[in-house]
C-alpha cells in the first residue's frame, strides 16, 4: 500500500491549516473576558445569574464573563463615572426608566446591525423593544419583563366561601367585603398607599377609561378619573378593607401583610413571585389577572433589557445580550426568580404553560401596557399626582378637589 | 449642684437616674433588637401576630448562612486594609498639617482653612465622578490605596480641624522650651506637643476608623471586582429589589459593629478624656 500522501491530501490538510489560521477562526477561539454590570442583588436573582452564566460558559467556553453587582439606587451614578471616565463595560442591564439617560450619555451602541440579522426578532412584540428604541434603532434586547397581575390566598377565598379569585372591580370589591374581618387582623386587599402605589392608580384611571396622556398632552377625563380615585379610595375611608397602614404601606409592607396572612389580595408584578411561593403553600397562593375595570382590564408590562456598551468585544457582547433571550435561558431565570420571558414565542414553551401560576402573566402579555414614556409622567405620578390620592386616604381632601389638583399639575408638566 | 434635705436629693437622684435610664435604654434598644432578630428564624420575623419580641428559638442559622453566601473574610479584610490605610494617611499628613496650621501664620492659611471646611460641604455624590476619574487617570481605580486616598479626601479635612483644635490647646511656651534646649520645630512637635495630645489623638483617630469602616458610596464606586470590595457593600448587595432578607442582614449588621465595639472599648477611656479636653478650663 502507498503511504504516500496524494495530492488532495495536501490539499485538504492545507485547506484546514489555512481554516485554522484565517482571523474569523482566530478571534472566536481566542479567550475573551467581558464585563456585565447589572443590579440583580437578591438571593434569588443572584442564583438565576449565576445559572444563566454558567450556561453561557459551556454555550461559549471562550467567553468568561466578568460580572459586576451595583446595587439599584446607584446603577446610574456608576454608568455615568465610567462613561465620564471612558471605562464602561462591555455590557450591562437597562432598565426601561433609565434608557432615556444611558442613552443621552452614549452609554448604549446601537444594535441594528445585529438584531437587523437576528433570527429572533420577530419572537418580541414591537412593544417589547419600544422601551430601549430611539427612531427605530434598538439599543438594547429585551431581556425579562415585569408583567403586573394579582396574588391571592387560595386558603382565605375557600374559608369565605369565594369559589375564585375576581375578575372585575366589583367582584373585587365584593370579595374585599367577604374577606375582610378586622378582629382577626385580616383585610381583603394590601393597598400600596406608600411609595410606589402611583402605578396601580394610574392604571387604575386606564382600566375606569380615563387616558392620562395623549400625543404628549395630558388628557385625564375627569368624570371617568373621579369614578377610579373614588373606588379606589373607597377600599379605605368607606369600605375598611385595606389594613389601617395602608396610607404609609410601601412594597415591603404589602408583602409582610400577605405573606403573614394579614391581607388576602395584592397587585404586583411577576418579580414577587419567587418570594411569595417560598413563603406560602401551593394551596394557600394563586395568582390572576388584574381586576377587568369598567372600561378595560390594564395592566403593565414593564420589559428590562441588555444592552452592548463598549464596541471592544462586540461579537462576544451580542452573544451574551442575545442569548437571554434564548428559551432556557430565560426557563431558567424564571424558574429562579420568577422574571418572566419577554419573548412571547419563550412564554408558550410547555414548562410555562404548563404551570398553572404562570397562566395569568401569559395572557396579560397579550393586552398589557407599557408604562406611559412621556418624560416627566411618571415623576407627575409619583410626587404630585399620588400626594393628592394619600391626602383623600387621611381625610384632607375629597375626591373631587384630589383629581382637579391631579389635572392641574399634569396641564403644567407637560405645558 | 443640688442644694435641699436628703429625701430631696434623693428624688433627685431617682430623676436623674431615671432619666440616664431612659436615654440609655433608646440607645441601646435598637442593638438588643438587632442582635435578636439576627438570632431569629425568618418565621420569628415575620410573622402573623406582630411583633414577636423574644424568638420561639434562638439560631445561628443567619450567620451560617452570611458566611456561606458572602466572601466574608475577604470582604473584612478590605474593609480592614482601606481603614488602616486611611488613617495612617491621615495620622502622618493630618497631624503635620495640622501642627503647622496651629503654630505657623502664613499667607494664606485661612482661606486654607475655610477650603478644608468647605470640601465637607460637598455631598459625597459630586465628588464621585471627579474622583473616578482622578483614580482612573493615577491607576489606581479598583485598589485599597485609591479606596483609602479618596476617603481621605472627605477625612482628611475633619481630622485636621479636630487635631488643630488639640494642638490650638497645648500652650506654645513648652515647646519654645524645648527649642530653646536644642529641639528643632519637628522634634518639639514630637518630643513634646504629640504625647501631651495623646488623647486628642486617638479620639480623631477612632472617628476617623468608624467612619471609613462604614463608608459605602465611594467603596461601591471606586471598586469593581469581589478582590477589592468592602463590608459594607457586600452587606448593601444582599439587597434586592423585590427581596429583604431581615436576618441575614441584622447577622451582618451585628459583625459590622463589633469591630468598632472592640475598638471603642480599647480606646474608650483616652478617648473619652480626648474629646473633653479643654471642655474645663482654668
Amino acid at each position: 500500500m502507498n503511504n504516500y500522501p496524494t495530492r488532495r491530501g495536501i490539499l485538504q490538510y492545507g485547506a484546514a491549516l489555512a481554516a485554522l489560521g484565517a482571523p474569523g477562526f482566530a478571534r472566536a477561539q481566542s479567550p475573551v473576558r467581558l464585563s456585565y454590570w447589572h443590579h440583580f442583588a437578591s438571593q434569588s436573582e443572584q442564583k438565576g445569574l449565576r445559572r444563566l452564566t454558567e450556561m453561557f460558559r459551556a454555550r461559549y467556553p471562550n467567553i468568561s464573563m466578568a460580572i459586576e453587582t451595583i446595587p439599584n439606587a446607584e446603577y446610574l451614578t456608576k454608568v455615568t463615572a465610567s462613561v465620564v471616565a471612558n471605562s464602561r463595560p462591555d455590557t450591562c442591564m437597562v432598565a426601561a426608566e433609565r434608557f432615556a439617560d444611558m442613552y443621552a450619555m452614549k452609554a448604549l451602541l446601537d444594535l441594528s446591525p445585529e438584531v437587523a440579522k437576528w433570527d429572533r426578532k420577530a419572537d418580541f412584540k414591537p412593544s417589547a423593544w419600544k422601551g430601549a428604541e430611539r427612531d427605530g434603532k434598538p439599543f438594547g434586547v429585551p431581556a425579562y419583563s415585569f408583567v403586573n397581575w394579582m396574588y391571592y390566598r387560595k386558603d382565605f377565598f375557600e374559608e369565605a366561601g369565594l369559589s375564585g379569585p375576581p375578575d372585575t372591580m366589583q367582584e373585587f370589591l365584593e370579595a374585599c367585603i367577604k374577606i375582610t374581618n378586622p378582629a382577626k387582623n385580616r383585610y381583603g386587599f394590601g393597598m400600596r398607599g406608600g411609595g410606589g402605589g402611583h402605578q396601580y392608580l394610574m392604571d387604575l384611571l386606564i382600566a375606569y377609561g380615563s387616558p392620562i396622556v395623549v400625543d404628549g398632552k395630558a388628557a385625564i377625563d375627569r368624570t371617568k378619573a373621579i369614578e377610579a380615585v373614588r373606588f379606589f379610595s373607597d377600599l379605605y375611608t368607606k369600605y375598611k378593607v385595606v389594613p389601617p397602614s395602608a396610607p404609609n404601606d410601601s412594597f415591603r409592607q404589602i408583602m409582610e401583610g400577605f405573606k403573614t396572612g394579614q391581607t388576602a389580595m395584592i397587585w404586583h408584578h411577576t418579580g414577587s413571585l419567587a418570594e411569595l411561593t417560598a413563603a406560602l403553600k401551593p394551596n394557600q397562593i394563586g395568582t390572576t389577572l388584574r381586576p377587568k375595570g369598567p372600561v378595560l382590564r390594564a395592566a403593565r408590562v414593564d420589559n428590562l433589557y441588555n444592552g452592548v456598551s463598549n464596541d471592544r468585544n462586540r461579537e462576544a457582547a451580542w452573544n451574551w445580550v442575545s442569548f437571554w433571550a434564548e428559551p432556557d435561558p430565560s426557563i431558567a431565570l424564571l424558574e429562579e426568580t420568577g422574571y418572566f420571558p419577554a419573548s412571547f414565542k419563550v412564554a408558550q414553551d410547555p414548562r410555562i404553560t404548563g404551570n398553572p401560576l404562570y397562566k395569568p402573566a401569559i395572557e396579560t402579555l397579550s393586552f398589557g401596557q407599557n408604562a406611559i414614556d412621556t418624560p416627566g409622567v411618571e415623576a407627575w405620578g409619583q410626587n404630585q399626582m399620588f400626594p393628592e390620592f394619600q391626602k383623600i386616604l387621611v381625610g384632607s381632601s375629597t375626591v373631587e378637589d384630589a383629581v382637579d389638583a391631579m389635572m392641574r399639575s399634569l396641564d403644567k408638566t407637560l405645558s | 449642684m443640688i442644694v435641699g434635705s436628703a429625701r430631696e436629693r434623693r428624688l433627685w437622684n431617682v430623676a436623674t437616674y431615671a432619666i440616664a435610664g431612659f436615654f440609655g435604654l433608646t440607645a441601646l434598644g435598637p442593638i438588643v433588637w438587632l442582635v435578636l432578630t439576627s438570632l431569629k428564624t425568618e418565621a420569628d420575623i415575620v410573622t402573623a401576630q406582630g411583633v414577636v419580641y423574644w424568638p420561639s428559638t434562638l439560631t445561628l442559622a443567619n450567620y451560617r448562612e452570611l458566611w456561606d453566601q458572602t466572601d466574608f473574610p475577604t470582604l473584612f479584610r478590605n474593609s480592614l486594609s482601606a481603614t488602616t490605610l486611611t488613617v495612617v494617611i491621615c495620622l502622618v499628613v493630618g497631624t503635620l498639617a495640622a501642627y503647622a496650621l496651629s503654630r505657623e501664620a502664613f499667607r494664606g492659611r485661612q482661606p486654607l482653612l475655610m477650603g478644608l471646611l468647605a470640601i465637607r460641604m460637598f455631598p459625597a455624590v459630586m465628588q464621585i465622578i471627579p474622583l473616578f476619574i482622578i483614580m482612573k487617570a493615577i491607576g489606581l481605580l479598583d485598589t485599597k490605596l485609591g479606596l483609602a486616598l479618596a476617603y481621605a479626601s472627605f477625612l482628611l479635612p475633619m481630622f485636621i480641624w479636630l487635631m488643630k483644635g488639640f494642638f490650638d490647646d497645648l500652650p506654645g511656651e513648652l515647646e519654645e522650651a524645648a527649642r530653646i534646649d536644642g529641639c528643632s520645630r519637628l522634634g518639639a512637635m514630637w518630643r513634646i506637643a504629640l504625647p501631651v495630645a495623646r488623647n486628642g489623638i486617638l479620639a480623631t483617630t477612632v472617628l476617623i476608623a468608624i467612619s471609613a469602616w462604614n463608608e459605602f458610596l465611594f467603596a461601591l464606586m471606586l471598586t469593581t471586582g469581589a478582590d477589592t470590595r468592602t463590608w459594607p457593600v457586600g452587606l448593601q448587595l444582599m439587597i434586592g429589589d423585590f427581596q429583604l432578607p431581615w436576618g441575614l442582614l441584622a447577622a451582618g449588621g451585628v459583625i459590622s459593629i463589633i469591630p468598632v465595639v472592640v475598638l471603642f472599648a480599647f480606646v474608650q477611656g483616652s478617648m473619652v478624656r480626648g474629646l473633653t479636653e479643654g471642655a474645663t478650663k482654668g
